[in-house]
């Protein structure tokens, strides 16, 4: 039954992606009214990309939801004032997601791609906004760890496995990660002090493990904070990224 | 009692499609899906759920609200309620919970884990 369920799933996860140039039309046209001075379209652009976000969330397509998230920030971000450049930085926000879907590949590298172009844009729209990986094998403890940092105003991106962090580490600016102790591939541990030793940008960056013990990480690691996973594992993380990216409560 | 019938209350479509499925075809649940709060308090009485999903985020009458009008209803006052949300910091699961919900699920779900999370919930305060 769950095979069964699984074939659906990614049926109704392909027919997403299929019906998603139709849906960055919506926001386009919205973007447009905006653009023409219909003020009335702020709620229902906020609302289509909200939406969008969920959808791709539910579907297993979290370079939807990064975008998405990052695009609902912006849209924040400039209510009240959207000029001729808020419209160009928001016609790209749909471009990225148009992008989604007129590829076949969903996979790593394409995401990566995206990610990195993901990236650009938040720092010509939103300077100010922090850029924060979050590595977490468990699909339910990374819902909870973005729930927790959904209301800050961050660029999130997420992955399953050590490796994968890794490369992106070594190709994208990141203001912070946050890691869970033990990964596939390579354990946060691991990852970490070949960040450390990489030379790149983000060698230097904080680090927060999230961990279920409390042995303390060697110390040339420089590890921010150790999370423990307990009941207040939600309201610590937020405050430990708000200390760490120095954010207002 | 064993969990069966459950009322999915929830304004988007995809989702919609995707919890139906995955409560009936994973969890065996019998399924009734609402698009807002009036439209879950019209179809309560004839379903009678066993268990009410509610969406916390949703235009119209949001999930708290509908909530409360559940309860003020003696009919439908003990249909046990989860709440689905994206913002699950205890203080806003304490806060739902103080409504009266028996637990929150985070947004997005999970679809393969979603019934044996509602079925967890539903187990723990039997």
């Amino acid at each position: 039954m769950n095979t069964d369920f699984s074939i659906l799933l990614a049926g109704m996860r392909d027919s997403f992606v299929v019906d998603l140039p139709e849906r960055c039309d919506v926001l386009e046209e919205c973007v447009l009214a905006l653009g023409r001075g219909d003020k009335g379209a702020f709620d229902e652009l906020f609302r289509n990309i909200h939406s969008l976000k969920g959808s791709g969330g539910t579907f297993g397509l979290p370079i939807v939801s990064s975008i998405c998230h990052q695009f609902e920030s912006f849209v924040s971000a400039v209510r009240g004032r959207f000029d001729s450049l808020s419209m160009s930085h928001a016609l790209s926000y749909v471009d990225l997601l148009r992008r989604v879907a007129e590829t076949p590949e969903r996979d790593g590298v394409f995401a990566s791609a995206i990610e990195y172009d993901l990236e650009q844009l938040r720092i010509s729209s939103m300077p100010d906004c922090a850029s924060v990986l979050l590595v977490e094998p468990s699909i339910a403890a990374r819902q909870f760890c973005m729930g927790a940092l959904e209301p800050l105003s961050v660029r999130l991106v997420s992955q399953d496995r050590g490796l994968s962090a890794l490369e992106l580490l070594l190709h994208q600016p990141f203001d912070l990660l946050v890691a869970a102790r033990e990964l596939p591939d390579l354990n946060a541990l691991g990852l970490v002090a070949a960040l450390r030793e990489s030379g790149g940008r983000n060698k230097d960056i904080p680090v927060i493990l999230i961990s279920s013990n409390t042995v303390p990480a060697p110390a040339y690691l420089h590890i921010s904070n150790t999370i423990k996973r307990d009941a207040k594992f939600v309201s610590t993380l937020e405050h430990c990224v708000r200390d760490v990216l120095f954010l207002r409560q | 009692m064993n969990l069966q019938r459950i009322l999915y209350v929830e304004d988007e479509p995809d989702i919609q499609a995707v919890a139906k499925l995955a409560l009936e075809m994973v969890g065996g649940f019998q399924v009734m899906i609402c698009s807002g709060g009036q439209q879950a308090l019209d179809t309560v009485g004839s379903f009678a759920p066993d268990l009410i999903l509610l969406d916390v985020m949703m235009p119209g009458m949001d999930g708290p609200a509908t909530l409360q009008k559940l309860r003020a209803n003696p009919s439908t006052a003990s249909i046990p309620v989860i709440f689905l949300t994206a913002k699950v910091q205890p203080n806003e699961v304490a806060q739902y919970q103080a409504l009266g919900a028996l637990n929150v699920i985070a947004k997005p779900f999970d679809p393969m884990t979603l019934a044996a999370q509602v079925q967890k919930i539903w187990d723990d305060h039997a």
